[in-house]
């Protein structure tokens, strides 16, 4: 934002001198706290949980039937955090939405947007996570068994998990929005157990390392570009997949003198035409940062949780 | 009959800001280069350039005719220009002057962020206005489930000006301008909006502070695809539909 004095001589056709700098300093409790709310490290909801163990797989669980009453939906796991569940509705309540433009800007009648089922394959899971502004709870319905409530969203949560104490067998997942127009960007379920990658594999070895810009493969200046069109200056850190036999390391040279913790890793994918992509293994060293909360970084949260009702 | 306002409208500068979809108003054609060359991604900046003032992403002075003076992104050319000409006398130098039906965007990326920001322009409507609210600024969502894919909008609201950005649940920090006595067509208006996740939204008019909305807890941050004034937004739906029932021969 610029000052009231830059916007007053701009009124004038005066450059902006003296513009308030945006230093986003995660020290300073204005960025720690917005920066949190984005990537769910905010109360009240619970922390993202620990890892299980050294060694753990996170085994994506693909859900491809999704129903709201009886229409199907993909919006709230299409890996687009902009198309939402539900859509916006047509006279919508929610603030600022109302419009002297009557427009279609809408795809929501009275019964949808109120509950959200995912049915989802039959394998095991025990992890989800959401982002979006929606709030309400999560429940886990199976037959022969009672329903399973395992999770409440808040209304301060944009960015949510949720841990089953006992992995589910497939089922169904449904979430019960609070306020009905409120949105789910994305909705993703996992398996997050003990283990290791499979051997026997065809794989590809990289070792990341910070690039400056000097990007050689084209395919990779492409993904560069939009990833510095898309995030403001402090957000474009990027670390790319380097054959560490014969490339020679890149060291980084910041952009900025201090950027945020926010990381883009680019791959060079080879493509062997008769193998897909399965999986990927990272080794992730040990990081040098200071606890946040507790003995752990992001926050684990260890104080009393807001529940719907009394939030 | 509806009033539809032709405007002048000059200097954007789009500062300290963060940032995909389809700009469309009728008609329809126009597009000047409607997709990024080959092997490019849809929406990527193509190439960074070091800003000549502090914080500045975007200016259009008129001065180089569409071109932007500055684009941050590297995209300074609109990528849709119908019904726009250039007139020698805007508020400071030259201005633009848009037909009923003008049609004039650039693209986002790299020029104009979602999390904060500021927009600055001159603009006078080209003939008096009535009563009916018209858009004069849009900013578009590269990718929403919403059918009119706004961001940003500042409107001609009935009597005053309306602005707003949408965060990612879909409400809309806005505010609401009335002003007792209309600039008429002779006269130029500066209005700027500005934007900041972390504090909420500001509308000036004349260079004055005209409204504000403070905000907590706000996440703005998404993905942006085009910008310009007036028009409509339309999603990739109506698009479609639009050119199967708009086809000639």
């Amino acid at each position: 934002m610029l000052s009231d004095s830059n916007i007053e001589g701009l009124s004038r056709g005066k450059i902006p001198g003296n513009i308030p700098a945006i230093k986003r300093d995660l020290s300073e409790r204005r960025w720690r706290n917005a920066w949190w709310d984005r990537h769910g490290w905010n109360l009240p909801n619970a922390a993202p949980p620990m890892l299980p163990s050294e060694n753990t797989v996170i085994k994506k669980v693909g859900v491809h039937e999704v129903y709201d009453v009886r229409r199907w939906m993909w919006k709230a796991n299409d890996g687009i955090r902009e198309t939402t569940w539900p859509g916006v509705y047509n006279m919508s309540r929610l603030p600022g939405r109302y419009d002297y433009f009557v427009l279609p800007d809408w795809d929501c009648y009275s019964m949808s947007g109120q509950s959200i089922e995912f049915i989802l394959p039959d394998e095991p899971w025990n992890h989800v996570e959401i982002w979006g502004k929606a709030w309400g709870q999560l429940t886990y319905i199976k037959e022969h068994t009672y329903d399973h409530t395992f999770g409440v969203r808040s209304k301060e949560q944009v960015k949510s998990y949720h841990r089953l104490k006992v992995p589910g067998q497939g089922g169904i997942l449904r979430f019960d929005n609070a306020l009905i127009e409120e949105p789910i960007g994305e909705l993703g379920v996992y398996h997050v157990h003990i283990g290791s990658a499979p051997d026997g594999s065809v794989s590809e070895v990289f070792s990341l390392g910070h690039v400056n810009g000097n990007l050689q493969k084209e395919s990779i200046a492409s993904v560069a570009a939009f990833i510095d069109g898309r995030y403001p200056a402090d957000e474009l850190t990027k670390i790319i997949g380097l054959h560490s036999i014969d490339e020679t390391r890149i060291e980084v040279i910041p952009t900025i003198s201090a950027p945020l913790p926010f990381i883009h890793i680019i791959i060079p994918y080879t493509s062997y035409p008769e193998h897909g992509l399965d999986g990927v293994e990272i080794e992730i060293p040990a990081l040098t940062v200071d606890p946040t909360h507790g003995e752990v970084f992001p926050p684990e949260y260890t104080g009393e949780r807001s529940h719907m009702g009394n939030a | 009959m509806m009033p539809r306002i032709c405007a002048f409208w000059k200097v954007v500068k789009i500062t300290f800001s963060i940032v995909i979809s389809l700009l469309y108003c009728e008609p329809c054609y126009g597009q000047l280069s409607p997709e990024p060359p080959a092997g490019l991604l849809a929406g990527q900046v193509t190439r960074s350039s070091v800003t000549p003032e502090p914080g500045l992403l975007f200016y259009l002075s008129g001065e180089n005719k569409f071109t932007a003076d500055y684009a941050a992104g590297g995209q300074d050319k609109p990528n849709f220009l119908t019904g726009l000409n250039i007139i020698p006398d805007g508020a400071i130098g030259s201005a633009f002057e848009a037909d009923d039906n003008q049609l004039m965007s650039y693209w986002a990326p790299g020029n104009i962020f979602a999390q904060r920001g500021t927009l600055s322009f001159f603009w006078r409507s080209r003939y008096p206005v009535g009563p009916t609210p018209l858009p004069v600024f849009r900013v578009a969502f590269a990718d929403h489930t919403s059918w009119d894919m706004v961001w940003l909008r500042i409107d001609y609201n009935g009597s005053g000006f309306d602005a707003f950005v949408t965060d990612v649940g879909l409400t809309r920090t806005r505010v609401s301008h009335y002003m007792d006595k209309f600039p008429t067509p002779e006269e130029w208006t500066h209005i700027a909006f500005s934007w900041d996740e972390t504090e909420g939204v500001r509308l000036y008019i004349n260079g004055k502070m005209a409204e504000k909305q403070s905000v907590t807890g706000k996440v703005y941050d998404t993905g942006l695809d085009q910008f310009g004034p007036h028009s409509r937004i339309i999603s990739p739906y109506q698009v479609q539909s639009l050119y199967s029932f708009m086809r000639g021969g």
